[in-house]
């Protein structure tokens, strides 16, 4: 028998195991919930089929009206915008009357009524030569129109689908002038959603794959969005969210149920790694001191308002982090601070006295990250920390030598012994867990 | 309310917002179709390329470039929405007589944008852009294109104006039609 038939079994026990006293009212709801999709007889494999099968009929309709038939007359053109738009909105009727608890169906329907207001929308502007000037209303029309529908049909598909036309409109928006600032209540009102479903499925892959998409859709809107601001700013904020991120998995997020902190800690690690990485590069220091500009007091004080939650947020959680005074969460807790050292360094009047300074913090913080980290992983028997540790002191070592104009023999040699520290901190690992 | 009468009125209203913004759009197109003036306007056609969309013929103005002499020219800023009041020149083609920041009370204009701007030039860009082709019309429009430009012969469109709403209704190439054109040439529709 089947897993999903073991849960549909179960399912259908607890009404005589709730009479016959063996479970209270509250236990047998509980596990209802926590087998329900499996009594749908759905599993994660159906509904993900089901987006993708959604998604490429989408796309096709799209596709197919974009042949532009010329024997199509304008009247026929008309009336075909109106179709996909119709299949669509069948389709998520009949879901909402009758397949409500399926959420194959209800992810399906939505992701496909999504795509025929797109194509519905392009057909009409190619039967009327409407000219290129405002893909930002095209888009913005369009993931609004789309935008109930994550909570019509509880789709999280939905949701990241208007999180991505969202991006776009940022992207388009700021290319006229900087009025991306709407970014920010438009994310926020789709964010019941992905905390309804951080609540009832904490560790589940839907929580998962929601916080992975706003986390992804937030540093781009702080890039696009503060894009009047020079890189080293962009990159502070950047840095703070990520590092925000990390702080919270390990205190906030930390009692979830089964790892359900994990998406948050991947995404910071990821995300700190990364910037801290860049810096250790000659030629984005350079670049961020030729193009150096001071912290520019914008008029958009939406934009302002974030930044400012952001800084706080972190300020907050690095406190917290502080009083706990575990040094490899503070040292990875401190990236914004070395971003800001960097932004500081690479001013004009100081980078002229001591040009190597900011490459020196930069260089420096990665690599005591690196090897703390990589020590953690050693004494807490964690290969994934270990090798993480490992992979960022390599990746260092790589961009400093092909950064630099030391001879090949010495790089030869260190890229061995790095090689074979690397083995040799995995076999002691290893032996250390078998024993 | 029960809560699947109110999920259903609210999924109806969403349908009728669905409907209503390609109505709108295509009610404005064709009002302005119907009823708006004809325009010609010299124009330089490209092939490109829409995901969405699809291919379509990119054209480019010699209206786009425009002098600055209004007196709030430097007060202007980029992306900022103007408005562009049309004249008919010596050939009978479309030309801007003035810009403004505010719609003229009488007389036909379009609404453009401020691509970029410089101290004494401003870059516009109109609405009406593309022109959607068939999917293997659009390349050869604009190698039919180069082809006559060698030989001296114009291309232009004409343009439907409405209250500052513009549509795009042909493009001309060598005084026929496009698809015409191309069908003449013996390149029409696969």
């Amino acid at each position: 028998m089947s897993d999903s038939k073991h849960k549909r079994w179960l399912l259908g026990e607890l009404p005589a195991l709730v009479s016959a006293g063996v479970l209270d009212n509250d236990a047998a709801r509980r596990l209802r919930e926590h087998y329900q999709s499996a009594a749908n007889g759905q599993s994660l494999g159906m509904v993900l089929l089901g987006i993708l099968g959604a998604a490429l009929i989408g796309f096709g309709i799209i596709l197919l009206f974009a042949h532009n038939w010329a024997q199509w007359t304008r009247e026929m053109r008309t009336l075909m915008s109106f179709v996909p738009l119709l299949a669509g909105q069948v389709a998520v009727a009949w879901t909402l009357l009758r397949r409500r608890e399926s959420a194959l169906w209800r992810e399906a329907s939505g992701v496909f009524l999504t795509l025929a207001i797109g194509a519905s929308i392009a057909l009409v502007e190619q039967t009327y030569h409407y000219g290129s000037g405002d893909p930002a209303s095209f888009l913005m029309v369009w993931s609004l129109l789309a935008l109930p529908l994550i909570y019509l049909l509880d789709s999280s598909a939905v949701a990241l689908l208007y999180w991505a036309g969202l991006c776009g409109w940022a992207l388009c928006a700021q290319k006229w002038r900087p009025d991306a600032v709407w970014f920010w209540p438009l994310l926020v009102v789709s964010l019941p959603h992905v905390w309804r479903h951080l609540r009832s499925d904490t560790a589940g892959l839907r929580s998962a794959w929601l916080l992975w998409g706003l986390g992804i859709s937030l540093v781009y809107g702080l890039l696009v969005a503060f894009d009047y601001l020079w890189w080293g700013w962009r990159l502070l904020v950047t840095s703070s969210l990520f590092a925000a991120a990390l702080l919270a998995s390990n205190r906030w997020l930390a009692p979830l149920p089964g790892k359900g902190n994990r998406p948050a800690r991947q995404f910071g690690v990821l995300g700190i790694a990364t910037i801290s990485l860049l810096l250790a590069f000659e030629t984005p220091q350079l670049w961020l001191h030729y193009h150096y500009q001071s912290w520019q007091w914008n008029e958009l004080a939406a934009s302002a308002a974030v930044l400012w939650l952001l800084m706080l947020l972190y300020a907050v959680l690095w406190a917290q982090a502080w009083r706990q005074r575990d040094p490899l969460e503070l040292l990875w807790g401190a990236s914004p601070l070395v971003v800001l050292a960097v932004c500081w360094l690479v001013q004009p009047g100081v980078y002229a006295a001591g040009a190597e300074g900011a490459m020196l913090v930069a260089n420096v913080y990665v690599f005591v990250l690196s090897v703390m980290t990589l020590r953690s992983g050693m004494h807490r028997t964690n290969m994934a920390r270990l090798n993480g540790g490992m992979g960022m002191l390599c990746l260092l070592i790589l961009i400093r030598f092909f950064d630099s104009d030391l001879p090949f023999l010495l790089r030869g040699i260190v890229f061995v012994l790095i090689g074979a520290a690397f083995l040799f901190a995995n076999w002691r690992l290893r032996r250390r867990m078998l024993a | 309310m029960k809560r699947p009468l109110l999920v259903g009125l609210l999924f109806l209203l969403l349908c009728l917002a669905q409907w209503a913004v390609p109505a709108m759009m295509i009610q404005a197109g064709e009002k302005t179709l119907e009823q708006g003036t004809a325009w010609r306007f010299r124009t330089a056609p490209v092939d490109p390329y829409d995901p969405f969309v699809g291919r379509f013929v990119r054209l480019s103005y010699a209206l786009e470039r425009q002098p600055l002499v209004s007196a709030q020219g430097p007060e202007w800023q980029q992306g900022q929405k103007l408005y562009a009041h049309l004249a008919e020149d010596a050939q009978g083609f479309a030309e801007f007589s003035e810009l403004s920041s505010e719609p003229p009370a009488d007389g036909d204009y379009i609404a453009v944008r401020i691509r970029y701007k410089t101290r004494d030039e401003v870059w516009l860009h109109l609405p009406f852009d593309r022109f959607y082709m068939e999917e293997h019309q659009a390349p050869q429009a604009e190698l039919a294109y180069a082809e006559m430009q060698r030989e001296s012969r114009e291309a232009w469109t004409v343009v439907r104006v409405r209250d500052g709403h513009a549509v795009l209704e042909e493009l001309y190439l060598d005084g026929l039609p496009v698809r015409e054109y191309l069908d003449s040439m013996g390149t029409g529709p696969r």
